[in-house]
């Protein structure tokens, strides 16, 4: 027995070796959280920070939410990547802060939206809205990151859709640090060494500092959108009590919708598997209506007067592009300002 | 619990330090009970209110069981009998078939035009319970058949039944096969448990990385058959003939390794199916404890072949239609079992059903153009038969078929193939992997599964299990149950 306990311990060493040394690298700051704190910290005193790996930006964004800076800001960003540029030289005079995370799933909105809710004073939201927030093959459990604020979320929304626990995202984790792919991961950030991947603001937007990746190959599945056998119903309720309480509150919502590259957005509407994003454009936009929201931007980008050119890759816009898109949002948060719906930040003190 | 989870990966080596150093030295009967403590966690770590369902079929038979030993009377032992044949196949019908029963009997009023509304049951399916009905099948009906003395040994009965390594997908075995190995003392012996970790790294190695990998091809193509040209509906049946082998006999391999890690024996469940020269050895290679169980305890009791041609027929029919519905209580099963019947039957008539009793290209490594040509036929074979266990319904699985014959969408194979996100790259990965398995189980034909390579030198024998092992964990993404659970 001892003999071939002896032999099995010699088996596991290189893979204990190996997770040893993902766990030592953590090149996705999956365990480690200190760079993250240093990155919170950074911008405490400076523009922009630099991230040398990718990271839990869910994290990053409720750590920048304890930072006494965004008491009280005048807006406030919720969405996915595809908003993740929008920053504060688009809203002259007003402080931004950027929430939005990679593949915003709607729980990942409905828990940002509650740590806001919770932790600072804001006056106006601007919330990017995906089609793949319906969808209950997202198959993203970055989340989970923030299941405890996604499930007050739900207690504040009065949902009957279950408390999420963050089970699975310990299991990704614990997964990643044994997956050879993941040590590949850690060598190259070994040699790597310093090149910053990202740039982040104070108000939490990002700067791409790399190059757009590589396209991928013609027909290939569209990001979030395939598979998507239908829209999910908890997800459709949730929504829908969500924007019923954010209607009721007297905080303008901006919802922009931020658009497809035109040869993506072709695919989007014209192929089956795509049928259910044209189900959830509808039943985003009936709901938009109902609770009467200022809705800017379009899925479609010829709408918009957009081309191949204006998008960094098939579905996100490149920061000029994102900009521009503002303009109109702020005139449209200026006329409603304007018309006096906007109520002055409550004073924390 | 998964064999392909985190939960098993933590299970699996305290329960193993457990078993030898704490409970073995404590004598046989502790180390029973512990292995009956294990099976019952390991069940009920999916849901533990089925567990319940398990204890009443192994109370039941092994009541019926000590019962069946104290009486002579015919009559008697028939009553004993069919209480365990009602019990167990009652749970059966109420769990896995009253739905299929109630909504066909509905459909066939409805065509006559009468409303029949019947009580619908909103109940899951209990994961492996038609393999520990079987399993415990065995052993009242051995018993009844005075083939098998029954236990009074009620922990040893119970985690016969329960014995984690085999206790959700099988292989069935024997209460003559398995139960006398809990009345003897298990000793630790290192050559086996080496082997039964070769054996499990194999399944590991079936499951994870070739399985699942073909699996989400198949799923991505039998969820747009409609819009897909046919040499990418070939591609799907072939691929989800190779999931449901690598699924499937993965688990097998998992199970036998695991058994061996812990004393036991379990018997082979699959020999190289797919280097089968025609359907007959095919079904003495695939799920050989389902195919010897309908064998002892249905054909050869309807007569076997031994009546005339008319009632060979229907023994036939009735075995290959009873093992499709076993898998399912839906109609694509049914005709997946009368499609290997239709195959079956001309071999049988012919005598020529055992015609390929030995190995496969034996003392040859390669096997001649006739046999490599019996064995693409009986693949291709296998294959169309798939579609139909596959598809959710028989419309589409016919719909299906039509695309296959069908030239509609060829010049678009390329453009389609893409839009699934298969890429060149993805399409070299999966030829790899099926030539690993498949090229290692042609090597290892002679033994009883892909990775027996005892004999290989030693630095080329862990260079292949590190090679495995970070095969296994590259591709650990997503817990996938194993396809026979549902079963």
């Amino acid at each position: 027995m001892t003999n071939f306990l002896k032999k099995i311990g010699l088996m596991l060493l290189p893979i204990l070796a190996m997770a040893s040394f993902n766990l030592s690298i953590d090149p996705q700051m999956l365990f480690n959280k200190k760079p993250l704190r240093h990155v919170v910290q950074e911008l405490e005193g400076r523009e922009t920070a630099e991230c040398y790996s990718d990271f839990d930006e869910r994290v990053f964004k409720k750590m920048l939410l304890q930072s006494p800076r965004f008491q009280n800001v005048d807006i406030l960003v919720l969405g996915s990547s595809r908003a993740m540029t929008i920053n504060g030289d688009a809203f002259p005079g007003k402080t931004v802060l950027n929430l939005a995370v990679s593949g915003a799933t709607l729980e990942d909105l409905l828990a940002l939206w509650q740590l806001a809710q919770e932790r600072i004073q804001y006056r106006e939201l601007i919330i990017g809205l995906d089609p793949w927030i319906l969808n209950p093959e997202h198959g993203d459990v970055r989340w989970k990151s923030l299941v405890a604020d996604y499930n007050e979320a739900l207690k504040k929304l009065q949902s009957d859709s279950q408390p999420a626990t963050d089970k699975s995202l310990w299991r990704s984790k614990i997964k990643e640090i044994f997956s050879p792919l993941y040590f590949k991961d850690s060598l190259m950030a070994l040699s790597k060494g310093k090149a910053s991947l990202l740039g982040v603001r104070q108000d939490g937007s990002v700067i791409y500092r790399s190059a757009p990746p590589p396209e991928k190959e013609t027909g290939a599945p569209i990001y979030k959108m395939s598979p998507f056998p239908k829209l999910k119903k908890s997800y459709k309720k949730d929504l829908d009590l969500w924007l019923k309480l954010l209607s009721k509150s007297d905080k303008p919502v901006i919802i922009w919708l931020p658009p497809f590259r035109p040869d993506t957005y072709e695919r989007l509407e014209s192929e089956s598997d795509y049928a259910m994003f044209r189900e959830a454009r509808l039943f985003l936009r009936t709901e938009c209506e109902r609770f009467q929201f200022t809705t800017l931007g379009s899925y479609n980008p010829s709408a918009l007067q957009l081309e191949t050119q204006d998008f960094r890759d098939e579905i996100h816009l490149k920061p000029e592009a994102v900009a521009e898109q503002m303009t109109e949002v702020r005139e449209a948060l200026d006329q409603r300002e304007a018309e006096g719906a906007v109520s002055p930040p409550e004073n924390p003190l | 619990m998964l064999f392909n989870s985190l939960d098993f990966a933590l299970f699996l080596p305290l329960a193993f330090l457990l078993y030898w150093f704490v409970f073995a030295p404590m004598g046989l009967k502790v180390q029973n009970g512990f292995v009956l403590v294990a099976s019952y966690i390991f069940y009920g770590w999916w849901d533990w209110r089925f567990l319940f369902l398990i204890a009443l079929s192994s109370l039941v038979d092994f009541v019926v069981g000590l019962k069946l030993s104290r009486t002579t009377h015919t009559h008697a032992r028939k009553r004993l009998l069919s209480i365990s044949l009602i019990t167990n196949l009652g749970l059966l019908f109420i769990f896995k078939y009253y739905g299929f029963f109630a909504d066909s009997l509905a459909s066939a009023f409805y065509s006559i035009g009468v409303q029949l509304s019947l009580p619908t049951l909103k109940i899951i399916l209990p994961v492996g319970i038609s393999f520990y009905t079987f399993q415990t099948l065995s052993y009242t009906i051995d018993v009844y058949r005075e083939q098998l003395k029954p236990t009074d040994d009620a922990i040893s009965f119970f985690a016969y039944v329960s014995f984690f390594p085999q206790l959700v997908a099988g292989p069935i075995e024997r209460a003559s096969f398995l139960l006398p190995q809990f009345f003897k003392e298990r000793r630790f012996d290192q050559r086996k448990a080496t082997e039964g970790c070769r054996q499990m790294l194999w399944g590991l190695f079936k499951k994870v990385v070739v399985a699942d990998t073909c699996g989400a091809y198949s799923d991505a193509i039998f969820d747009r058959y409609g819009e897909l040209s046919s040499p990418l509906l070939i591609f799907g049946s072939v691929m989800f003939a190779v999931q449901i082998y690598g699924d499937f006999s993965g688990y097998s391999d998992v199970a036998i390794g695991l058994s061996k890690l812990f004393g036991f024996e379990l018997k082979d469940n699959f020999k190289y199916p797919y280097f089968s020269r025609d359907i007959a050895e095919f079904w003495r290679r695939w799920h050989i404890s389902l195919s010897t169980w309908f064998r002892d305890y249905l054909y050869i009791p309807l007569g076997g072949s031994r009546g005339g041609t008319a009632s060979s027929i229907r023994n036939v029919f009735a075995i290959f239609l009873v093992s499709g519905f076993w898998h399912g209580a839906n109609w694509t099963f049914i005709i997946w079992g009368l499609l290997n019947a239709l195959y079956f039957l001309p071999l049988m008539l012919g005598g020529k059903n055992r015609r390929f009793l030995g190995e496969i290209a034996e003392g040859r490594t390669l096997p001649g153009v006739a046999e490599a040509l019996a064995i693409a036929q009986t693949f291709a074979l296998t294959c169309l038969a798939w579609i139909f266990f596959r598809a959710d319904t028989i419309s589409i699985a016919v719909d299906y078929l039509q695309g296959v014959f069908s030239l509609d969408h060829l010049s678009q194979t390329r453009e389609l193939l893409n839009s699934l996100g298969i890429g060149k790259r993805a399409l070299a990965m999966v030829g790899l992997k099926c030539a690993v398995l498949f090229g290692l189980e042609w090597y290892n034909r002679a033994s009883s599964f892909g990775l027996a390579i005892g004999r290989w030198p030693t630095p080329a024998r862990w260079a292949t299990y590190y090679a495995f092992i970070f095969w296994i964990l590259k591709d650990f993404g997503n817990e996938r149950a194993f396809i026979y659970f549902q079963f």
